[in-house]
């Protein structure tokens, strides 16, 4: 019986499908305006809602993109989502300055954050 | 307490009720201090070497050095103050700087499916926040006169841009509790371009103290920042209560948000830490932590 218990854990732990969130990625870094749209790369271990806040550094909220669900990850391979957040136009809108973009992921009543600089110049 | 003290009182409370009407967020000044962050930027009345930015006439007849520090979504500023008196007339000097030292630079291209991927190099992207202020102040009689300078520079990788403004202002002490000030500040005389920390719109403050005892002060002020609400003035208020001769406590209302502080008076020497609540699940809550030392004894709880 614990030699079951024990196996039971084990696989739980070895294949349990965790949320995770890797290599959260924003850029290009710098920014060209008239040139660049801001692309988000990041990996996920299942799908996910998640929403994408822009400030600038005093706390000023510059933009708010949610998505209900990863249909808009262009996923290739297991978990990966590339895409473009906001496009050179888009872009063209803000201030050239330091931007700060914080991700909230939320899967399985979990919810990581994450936190990256892009430079708009 | 007399009439005048606690008719003084019961008005300046009352205020904060009109300040909870709007859900603006108020936005981070990292050049405030620890005292001024617990007392919701309203204490610009007060005759104080650190609220030299906010009001420069308020360092007349002072004197005293400070550092000042503060982290917000991640980035540190630090800053210094220094006031000295000379030939009956103060001068001031404030900087403040930041940097950000671990960006990675990176570039964009597309995966062999097409899709946008960004590739990181080995290369960090200078990020650089520099701000240099000088000021001056004279106290004749019971209105003190303030005004000065302040420069700017960003760096943004190899983009740097500056920018100079001017500020000024004026505080008046009348029946003997009350102390009148205004203040001018952010008003650009060069400027190369608009951003978060390089704001083009001029900031007017209105503000009144009221000293109800010795130990007790009471804050109100009336800010017009378009930088930040474009559409009307905020309130703020604030009370100041010295528990014994060492240690301050500082609650305010910053427009829409409560904001805390809290002290250790060993005059001349002077630990601060001030808190401001944040309006946001995503952003963090302000804390500025400051180290003053007057020069001299201020003596004034006594």
């Amino acid at each position: 019986m614990k030699h079951l218990l024990l196996l039971i854990v084990t696989s739980y732990l070895l294949y349990g499908t965790a949320f995770d969130i890797e290599v959260f990625k924003a850029g290009p870094n710098p920014l060209v305006q008239q040139k660049d749209g801001l692309i988000i790369n990041y990996t996920a271990s299942i799908p996910h809602q998640s929403d994408y806040y822009i400030y600038n550094v005093t706390g000023q909220r510059l933009k708010r993109i949610s998505f209900e669900n990863s249909s808009h990850c262009n996923t290739t391979n297991a978990g990966e989502c590339n895409f473009e957040l906001l496009s050179t136009i888009e872009m063209q809108q803000l201030h050239k300055q330091l931007i700060v973009i914080i991700a909230v992921f939320k899967a399985n009543n979990q919810t990581i954050k994450k936190k990256r600089y892009v430079i708009i110049k | 307490m007399s009439l005048l003290s606690k008719c003084g009182l019961i008005f300046l409370t009352s205020i904060t009720i009109m300040g909870l009407s709007t859900n603006e967020t108020p936005l981070m000044d990292p050049s405030l201090s620890a005292r001024e962050l617990g007392l919701s930027k309203a204490a610009f009345t007060d005759h104080h070497f650190n609220h030299m930015l906010r009001n420069p006439a308020t360092i007349a007849k002072t004197k005293g050095i400070a550092i000042h520090a503060n982290e917000f979504l991640g980035i540190d500023y630090s800053s210094i103050t220094f006031v000295h008196e000379s030939i009956n007339t103060s001068f001031g000097i404030h900087y403040l700087g930041s940097n950000i030292d671990s960006m990675k630079r990176s570039v964009t291209g597309k995966n062999s499916n097409g899709n946008p991927i960004i590739k990181e190099t080995e290369d960090l992207i200078p990020y650089e926040y520099h701000a240099i202020s000088i000021a001056t102040a004279k106290k004749i009689d019971l209105v003190s006169f303030g005004a000065g300078l302040r420069q700017k520079t960003l760096v943004l990788d190899n983009r740097t841009t500056t920018s100079i403004e001017g500020i000024g202002g004026i505080t008046i002490d009348f029946l003997s509790h009350f102390t009148f000030g205004f203040s001018a500040r952010n008003i650009m005389i060069e400027k190369e371009t608009e951003n978060a920390l390089q704001s083009t719109q001029p900031i007017f403050s209105t503000g009144l103290k009221f000293a109800a005892t010795k130990r007790t002060s009471l804050f109100l002020a009336l800010i017009e920042n378009k930088n930040e609400v474009t559409t009307h003035a905020t309130f703020h208020t604030s009370v100041e209560h010295y528990l014994n001769d060492f240690i301050p406590i500082r609650i305010g209302l910053d427009h829409n948000r409560y904001t805390f502080g809290t002290g250790l008076l060993l005059d001349p020497f002077e630990i601060d830490i001030g808190w401001a609540q944040s309006k946001s699940d995503v952003l963090p809550d302000q804390i500025t932590l400051s180290f003053s030392y007057a020069l001299e004894e201020k003596n004034h709880l006594y």
